[in-house]
């Protein structure tokens, strides 16, 4: 592990988009609270007290009025921590799968190799609980984004990032739904800005399991890349 | 009269292919190439009978109903991007509302 200071968490703000997850909310800001970190929430339009926790945990809630997805959340996220002056910015899931101390890490290897975005990777790090269906299905992922931005990265679906306040300048998600994932990749190919890979680990839970998305799903994101790509 | 009938009623798949341009290029080229291909087969039906020849087909009149699948397609493909948009409209309108909201919450906060 690298011995490089890590920057300034005044200036870091971490986003965690969240829909209906009162349940797991809470615990998600108040471990990242107790590392130091600022804290956004993107309430999603819940329909349960996921706000209410996340405020009583300690963070900022911002509440989208009508459910619109994770991506949108995501972008809502960033564009709250850009007006609220942040200079980093920390993507997180709100399912309780990543761990808060990888931060750090995504920080040192920032600091080390002046990058604009730090892009977690579950393969270079490790997984707990991760089931066959779920590995084959990432690296499906990680093969067809090799082939449609050339990018080599290891995991190609890694909720936790950070990007620098001009990495997340650089790059505006319209896919409102699962299919940002992809899209940011494609946009941090386009933008011509370095990235580099960052061992984490992810946890998979029983609740993770049951709230994340299906193998199904991935039918309807390449049909949603497909339809962005139509566009003029 | 028919065939004049049947031109009047193609004619404006060129206004919204000129309309769909402004969404889609592909979806407006595809538009326009099956409108032709229809306008075509309206004013020279034997010609049906050829391309449908070539293309192996079969019956021209195969070919025609396989045309008109193409720009329904071409329809659809186009409402689905037209609802995207607006879709993004309202996405657009909602994330100005809640970053707005926490930001003059935050500043109510300070302000306290």
């Amino acid at each position: 592990m690298s011995t490089v200071e890590p920057v300034k968490r005044p200036d870091l703000l971490v986003v965690v988009a969240a829909y209906n997850e009162e349940s797991a909310i809470a615990a998600v800001v108040e471990e990242l609270g107790q590392r130091g970190y600022h804290v956004a929430v993107v309430d999603d339009g819940s329909r349960d007290a996921t706000g209410t926790r996340a405020s009583a945990a300690g963070a900022v809630v911002v509440t989208h009025p009508v459910n619109l997805g994770q991506g949108a959340a995501l972008q809502t996220g960033l564009e709250y921590g850009l007006r609220a002056g942040f200079q980093y910015l920390v993507t997180f899931d709100a399912d309780g799968q990543h761990d808060p101390d990888d931060i750090l890490r995504l920080q040192a290897k920032m600091v080390e190799s002046g990058a604009e975005f730090v892009l977690g990777s579950r393969f270079l790090g490790g997984t707990i609980g991760m089931t066959k269906a779920r590995r084959l299905l990432l690296k499906l992922a990680v093969a067809f984004t090799r082939v449609t931005t050339g990018m080599a990265l290891s995991d190609a679906h890694n909720g936790l990032r950070l990007m620098t306040r001009k990495g997340a300048q650089g790059v505006y998600l319209r896919q409102n739904r699962m299919a940002h994932a992809s899209e940011i990749l494609d946009q941090i190919a386009a933008s011509g800005l370095q990235y580099v890979e960052c061992p984490v680990t992810i946890r998979y839970t029983d609740y993770s399991k049951a709230k994340g998305q299906s193998g199904f799903n991935s039918i309807n994101i390449l049909l949603d890349l497909f339809l962005q790509r139509l566009r003029k | 009269m028919i065939v004049y009938l049947l031109t009047l009623l193609i004619l404006p798949f060129y206004l919204y292919a000129f309309r769909a341009w402004q969404v889609s290029r592909l979806v407006a080229t595809g538009l326009v190439v099956a409108g032709s291909g229809a306008l075509l087969f309206v004013w020279i039906p034997s010609i049906a009978n050829d391309f449908a020849g070539a293309l192996g087909v079969g019956r021209g009149a195969d070919l025609v109903i396989y045309v008109y699948c193409l720009l329904s397609f071409m329809l659809i493909l186009d409402l689905s991007l037209k609802i995207k948009a607006q879709h993004h409209t309202i996405t657009r309108l909602a994330r100005e509302i809640a970053v707005g909201r926490a930001l003059d919450l935050e500043r109510h906060e300070h302000k306290c």
